[in-house]
């Protein structure tokens, strides 16, 4: 694993090519002053200059030579820089991991000692507080929601976004202190899996049902309208602007599937996943909320899910279809699980800000994902578990003021469209790797169909539910 | 008689020696062209100031061998001029 600027990437493809273009030049070079002696191969008055050619090319060799190593030397010592770099910083991660796991339980097993009487004591706190300012809890909860706005730096932070990546990979280690798990145990669980971001977000929304939050749901899809979009996506920024918008469009579809039709070859899909609609925690009509998103992270078939796989099987996409994923916010989360399945034939995953890090996707499928460094939301899911996928960071507001318009602004599908122009101008092999065939995955269509879907829960017993839109129903891949 | 039969294989031969080093400085100019020359590593302290040195090294290595391959150009069609034979 490398971990470097798009530049510094760049510029190691470019001594690479320089070096083995000079290995060619030399190469040549001296085979031209093999054939050619002036001095021994012709018994005639040989001009000086032709002797002083020989002579300077000759030279120009040796210092060819010198470049060549030096192309050589400087690409594999920056490449080693940057493998060591990437290493440390993995190690001081896995140790900082540890330490915070290491609290994380103390304070698990604390809060279940003592759990109730600080409670009681925050809680009366919060109480005592809010008479004394003479404004009640929900007030002081708006006015704290105000100022992060008006702060914008304090959420739109990388140290936040750090902090709370660390923070959604500790709450294992907090639910294993509150029930006295011993820490190897732990440890243990944690490393084959068992345990992490997925269970804890499983138990939040285990806990959050048991007080009618997050309730489980079927769903059905339902096509509202199709339409020849034109062409298919060359560059990034054409796939980041094709997301449908369920807040502003009136039938407030969330799932957008472009089909490529040319003579003689099997038809291949662009499916889109928007994200997050509702941050509602009690279940109601939509299904990209809240519960679809913590059930997601912990790698549960959300009603969401639900919705992709039943538009995506209602379009036509077999499991032999040739598919590129792409998905913003929970959408990204979505195209990920998508992906994970193996039901399909995925030849691209494309994520915007999405809370995927714990998904396993197949190291063959190529991973192209994309994070504003100040989002906080892909933080959610913790630390990355896909080594293969080329993780593109940019910092959005490094050189312009956090607007106080929203709470967490880096998270914003604009700015994610910018970033996808940056993207679309790199030029590291490892980027282009991913993205050119990306760009050529729908080259040479005579016809793109675009539709548009929009999905809705429905009471479990009513629902088609994955039975009928899961692959496997419509013909298994063979892989 | 030998002497010019001698003097136009010596012609032939620069004019075919002075193509393979056009060819090869074409070469070592888009090489010198690629090469990056400013420092993107964004390191600072030593490690940036011994990129970038080894960078500049690099360039002037690529110039140099440039440089000489033109002049080896020209010397050599300045002998063919030379030769009586000149294009």
């Amino acid at each position: 694993m490398i971990v470097a600027s798009d530049a510094l990437l760049a510029q190691l493809d470019a001594l690479g090519h320089v070096a083995e273009s000079l290995k060619l030049t030399r190469r040549d070079l001296a085979e031209s002053l093999e054939r050619f002696h002036p001095k021994e191969s012709i018994a005639y008055n040989v001009p000086f200059a032709a002797v002083e050619a020989r002579r300077l090319a000759s030279a120009a060799a040796e210092t060819l030579l010198e470049a060549q190593d030096r192309a050589e030397h400087l690409c594999a010592g920056v490449r080693a820089c940057l493998t060591q770099y990437a290493q440390t910083e993995q190690g001081i991660l896995a140790f900082t991991h540890r330490l915070s796991e290491g609290v994380a339980w103390v304070v698990g097993a604390e809060a279940r000692v003592f759990g109730l009487p600080v409670a009681l004591a925050v809680a009366s706190g919060l109480v005592t507080g809010s008479l004394l300012v003479g404004r009640s809890p929900a007030q002081i909860g708006t006015m704290l929601q105000d100022a992060l706005k008006t702060h914008g730096r304090i959420l739109t932070n990388p140290l936040t976004v750090a902090a709370i990546r660390e923070l959604a990979s500790d709450a294992d280690g907090f639910g294993a202190g509150f029930l006295f798990m011993s820490p190897p145990v732990a440890d243990a669980l944690e490393s084959s899996g068992t345990t992490g971001v997925s269970s804890s977000a499983n138990t939040i929304v285990a806990l959050g049902r048991r007080v009618g939050l997050f309730e489980d749901s079927g769903v059905n899809v339902k096509k509202t309208s199709s339409f020849e979009f034109g062409s298919p996506p060359t560059s990034l920024t054409a796939r980041a602007e094709s997301f449908p918008s369920p807040t502003t469009d009136p039938n407030g579809e969330q799932i957008r599937i472009d089909r490529y039709v040319e003579a003689g070859k099997p038809d291949r899909f662009d499916v889109y996943i928007a994200g997050t609609v509702t941050f509602n925690p009690v279940t109601a009509g939509q299904p990209f909320d809240l519960g679809s998103d913590l059930s997601g992270v912990g790698q549960q078939s959300t009603a969401s899910y639900q919705a992709v796989l039943q538009a995506m099987h209602q379009a036509g996409i077999t499991a032999d279809s040739p598919v590129v994923v792409n998905g913003y916010s929970q959408g990204g989360l979505l195209a990920s699980m998508v992906a994970a399945s193996g039901n399909y034939n995925v030849q691209g995953v494309v994520t915007f800000g999405a809370p995927s890090s714990q998904v396993h996707i197949p190291a063959d499928v190529p991973v192209l994902t994309v994070r504003n460094t100040e989002d906080l939301v892909p933080a959610t899911s913790g630390y990355d578990v896909n080594p293969n996928a080329v993780v593109v960071e940019r910092p959005v507001f490094a050189h312009q003021p956090v607007p106080s318009d929203w709470a967490v602004p880096a998270h914003r599908l604009s700015y994610y469209q910018e970033t996808a122009t940056v993207v679309d101008a790199a030029k590291s092999s490892q980027v282009r790797a991913v993205l050119d065939p990306l760009n050529q995955f729908g080259a040479g269509a005579s016809r793109v169909d675009s539709t548009l879907w929009v999905a809705t829960r429905v009471p479990p017993a009513a629902t088609g539910g994955p039975v009928s839109t899961a692959p496997e129903a419509v013909g298994a891949r063979v892989q | 008689m030998f002497e010019q039969e001698t003097a136009s294989v010596l012609v032939a031969k620069l004019r075919e020696s002075k193509d393979e080093l056009d060819f090869v400085r074409h070469r070592a100019t888009g090489a010198a062209q690629v090469a990056p020359h400013r420092d993107a590593s964004g390191w600072s302290g030593p490690a940036g100031w011994a990129y970038q040195r080894s960078l500049a090294l690099l360039n002037r290595d690529l110039d140099t061998a440039v440089a000489m391959l033109r002049s080896a150009s020209n010397l050599t069609s300045a002998a063919i001029y030379q030769l009586g034979q000149g294009d």
